[in-house]
């Protein structure tokens, strides 16, 4: 059952979104969303472990068996973890600062494990990494669009203190749109009315989308 | 079984060497950081970059110059904040006036009460030149309270923490600020 790579990117940006569709990594994504800068920061490093681990779990899949496959996957993932808050901590201590409680809580985030175990210990070295790669990819946008909408109504900016990640030549990268937020988006009940609103938006595409072209609606019911 | 423990046992033995491998490589990166982000904190807070610190003890510095005190920077700790205790550094001059005022560590939520961080915004700055005088001790409070300080929107939880973190330790700088002109450096040398 090798899919096409066509087919994994699509899943993993769009119609499996692991933030937007499969609800994983709930915890990450809504308490780090509140600035564009921390979502990007955690996205990113998401984006790497998700990868890696993906990457190695893959290339050992033929040395677990029942038994031995959870620890071993956990195993992987909380030591990509570990690395990168390590070298967060080296490069990027400023934003350590800001999600570093977050960057270990990565190993929590059941896209993960759910990668892991559905499919990178399930397909070859080179579809896991792009697996990998697409899945982390689609939890990086849609952090960065919630860090961005409750940026810009919470804040009233856009790109604000960019120069933790990007070094001082970032640091007038800020977009002043308004001096007054609007406190209720920064605020946890903030991040799922966020997250409310992008699923209903995407879900909103998927139904116009699918009117569109009612073929491709009958051969895939479950949309 | 043998053989399933033996993999098990190789995968752990592989993830500790990458995660050691790693560490070292970037240790010395990491203390660089921590002791440049600590310093620099201390000489914001000294508000002189000329004077030199003594260390009284790990929460306790004197600053002199030309072998004169000047004043004190000592850390502050409160739990009164949102989440988790936080840490300031506090610097008074002889006459217990405030020097600068800087978080060392906190748990504030990102984005909300990471405004007391100078990196985030001013708000820190605004306790510069206060003293127990001006304003009056019972104006040691956010607006929201009543009092002197802005708090900021999302964490007056914070900024009253803070506040009356910044009240407590001028109390007890201004107790014992006898005591520690007179008293000895810390013997060992970092």
């Amino acid at each position: 059952m090798t899919p096409s790579a066509r087919d994994v990117a699509t899943r993993g940006l769009w119609q499996d979104n692991p933030a937007l569709v499969q609800l994983l990594g709930l915890c990450p994504l809504l308490a780090v969303s509140n600035t564009v800068v921390n979502s990007l920061g955690l996205g990113i490093a998401t984006f790497l472990v998700l990868i890696m681990s993906n990457l190695v779990i893959s290339s050992i899949r033929r040395f677990l068996d029942e038994n031995t496959r959870l620890p071993a996957q956990i195993m992987v993932i909380a030591t990509f973890v570990t690395c990168a808050d390590i070298l967060l901590q080296a490069w990027f201590f400023d934003l350590h600062h800001r999600i570093g409680l977050f960057v270990a809580l990565i190993v929590t985030n059941c896209a993960l494990l759910g990668r892991a175990e559905s499919f990178a210990r399930r397909n070859t070295l080179p579809w896991a990494i792009l697996d990998g790669a697409m899945m982390g990819l689609g939890f990086l946008i849609a952090i960065v669009a919630m860090g961005a909408i409750r940026e810009v109504l919470g804040h009233g900016t856009l790109f604000a203190n960019m120069n933790l990640l990007f070094g001082p030549t970032a640091a007038n990268w800020t977009l002043t749109l308004s001096d007054n937020g609007f406190l209720l988006t920064i605020l946890p009940p903030g991040a799922f009315l966020t997250l409310g609103c992008l699923i209903a938006l995407k879900n909103l595409i998927d139904n116009i989308a699918g009117k569109r072209s009612r073929s491709r609606l009958e051969t895939n019911p479950q949309n | 079984m043998t053989p399933v423990i033996f993999r098990l046992t190789v995968l752990a033995a592989c993830c500790g060497l990458l995660i050691s491998t790693v560490y070292s490589l970037s240790r010395d990166d990491i203390r660089e950081n921590r002791r440049a982000f600590a310093v620099r904190q201390l000489v914001d807070v000294v508000g002189d970059p000329a004077a030199a610190l003594v260390a009284l003890d790990d929460h306790l510095y004197r600053v002199e110059k030309d072998d004169a005190p000047q004043g004190f920077v000592f850390e502050t700790v409160t739990r009164e904040g949102y989440n988790g205790k936080i840490e300031l550094w506090l610097g008074v001059n002889k006459d217990n006036k405030i020097t600068g005022v800087r978080v060392k560590s906190h748990q504030e939520t990102p984005g909300i009460g990471d405004k007391i961080e100078t990196g985030v915004s001013d708000w820190i700055l605004s306790f510069n030149g206060k003293s127990l005088e001006s304003p009056a001790v019972e104006d040691w409070m956010v607006k929201k309270d009543g009092g002197e300080f802005d708090q900021f929107t999302g964490a007056t939880i914070t900024a009253r923490a803070v506040v009356a973190a910044v009240r407590q330790g001028l109390e007890r700088a201004r107790k014992q600020q006898g005591d520690w002109q007179v008293m000895d450096a810390r013997e060992e040398e970092q």
